[in-house]
C-alpha cells in the first residue's frame, strides 16, 4: 500500500462505541465537587434506600439460590465467581458496589438480585421467573 | 464554566462531561480495545476532575483538555502494563447492509483493529492522538513530553507500519472488485 488516503480510509472504519448511558448517568449522579475529601479522609457513607419485608424476603431467597449469599455470612465475600459472568459489563462495576455494600433489605440489592436472577442461565433456581430489570 | 461546576453547578458538570467525556473515553478505547476498561479510565479522570476542580487555577494550571488527557494517558499506560487487552473483543456494531458488504467492511475493521493494536506503545499513542483524537503535533508532543520532531517521527513510522501490515488487506479487497 503507498496510498495515504487509502490508508486513512481504513483507519476510519475504526470507530470507539460511545459512552455507556450508564457511564454518563453515573458521572452526573455522582457530581458533588464541594464534597471533595482531603487526601486520606474516608468516603462518605452511601445512603441506600430501604425495601418493603415482601420484597426482602423475595430477594434474599433468590439471592440464597442463585448463590450471592449464603445465610449468617458477610455478603460481599460469598459471592460465588462466576455470578459476574452474566451482568453486562458497563452494569458490573454497579452491581459489585450494590453487593459490596448495600444492605440484603436495600431497594438495590433487591433490584440488583433480581436482575441477576433473570439473567442466570445454569439451573439454579432464578433461571425462570425474573425479567432482568434496570439496576437505575 | 469550570468556576460555575467547583460552586457546585451542576449544569455546568453537565457541560463539561458532554464535552469531554466522549474524547477521553474513545482516547482510552483506542489505547486499550475494551470498551469497559475505556469506560474506566473515563470515570476516574472524570472523579479526579471533580476533586480537582474546587481549586482549579484557571491561570496556573494547564488547559482542561490537556489535563483531562494528561490523567487518561497514565491511566491507559498503568493499566497496559497490567494486561494487554484484545481490541478484537470490543469491535463496534457494524450497520447492516448487503451481505457482501457488511463482510467486506467487518474483515476491513478487524485487520485496522488488529494492526493498530500491534504498534508499539508510543507509535499507537501518537497515532490515537494525532489522527483519531484532531491534536497537533505539537499538541501532542506537550502531552507526551516529546519534541515535535519525535512526534512526527513516530507518526511516520506508525503510518509506515500500517501500511506494510494492510498492504495484503488491500490486495485482497483489490481481488474482490
Amino acid at each position: 500500500m503507498n496510498d495515504d488516503r487509502e490508508l486513512d480510509r481504513l483507519l476510519d472504519t475504526l470507530k470507539p462505541p460511545a459512552p455507556s448511558e450508564t457511564l454518563q448517568a453515573r458521572l452526573l449522579r455522582d457530581f458533588a465537587p464541594m464534597a471533595a475529601a482531603p487526601a486520606g479522609a474516608p468516603p462518605s457513607p452511601t445512603v441506600w434506600r430501604r425495601s418493603g419485608p415482601l420484597a426482602v424476603a423475595a430477594a434474599l431467597v433468590l439471592a440464597v439460590g442463585i448463590g450471592i449469599l449464603t445465610p449468617g455470612q458477610r455478603l460481599a465475600s460469598n459471592i460465588r465467581s462466576d455470578v459476574y459472568d452474566v451482568v453486562p459489563a458497563d452494569e458490573e462495576d454497579v452491581v459489585r458496589e450494590v453487593f459490596a455494600e448495600a444492605p440484603p433489605d436495600s431497594a438495590a440489592f433487591m433490584v440488583a438480585t433480581f436482575s441477576l436472577g433473570g439473567r442466570y442461565e445454569d439451573g439454579t433456581p432464578g433461571e425462570s421467573g425474573f425479567e432482568g430489570l434496570p439496576l437505575d | 464554566m469550570i468556576a460555575r461546576a467547583a460552586a457546585g453547578d451542576r449544569a455546568a458538570w453537565a457541560g463539561l462531561v458532554e464535552r469531554y467525556l466522549v474524547a477521553i473515553a474513545g482516547y482510552a478505547w483506542y489505547m486499550l480495545g475494551d470498551q469497559a476498561e475505556a469506560e474506566d479510565v473515563a470515570q476516574e479522570t472524570f472523579m479526579r476532575l471533580m476533586g480537582k476542580i474546587p481549586g482549579w487555577d484557571a491561570a496556573g494550571s494547564a488547559s482542561l483538555k490537556t489535563w483531562l488527557y494528561r490523567v487518561a494517558i497514565n491511566q491507559c499506560i498503568d493499566r497496559r502494563r497490567k494486561n494487554v487487552p484484545d481490541l478484537m473483543e470490543t469491535l463496534p456494531e457494524i450497520p447492516v447492509g448487503g451481505a457482501g458488504e457488511t463482510d467486506a467492511r467487518f474483515d476491513e475493521m478487524r485487520a485496522v483493529a488488529e494492526a493498530v493494536g500491534r504498534l508499539p506503545e508510543r507509535q499507537k499513542m501518537v497515532l490515537v492522538l494525532v489522527y483519531y483524537q484532531g491534536f497537533t503535533n505539537g499538541e501532542a508532543a506537550e502531552l507526551m513530553s516529546l519534541s515535535v520532531e519525535a512526534v512526527e517521527s513516530l507518526l511516520s513510522r506508525a503510518r509506515r507500519a500500517l501500511r506494510a501490515t494492510l498492504a495484503p488487506l488491500r490486495a485482497d479487497l483489490l481481488g474482490r472488485n
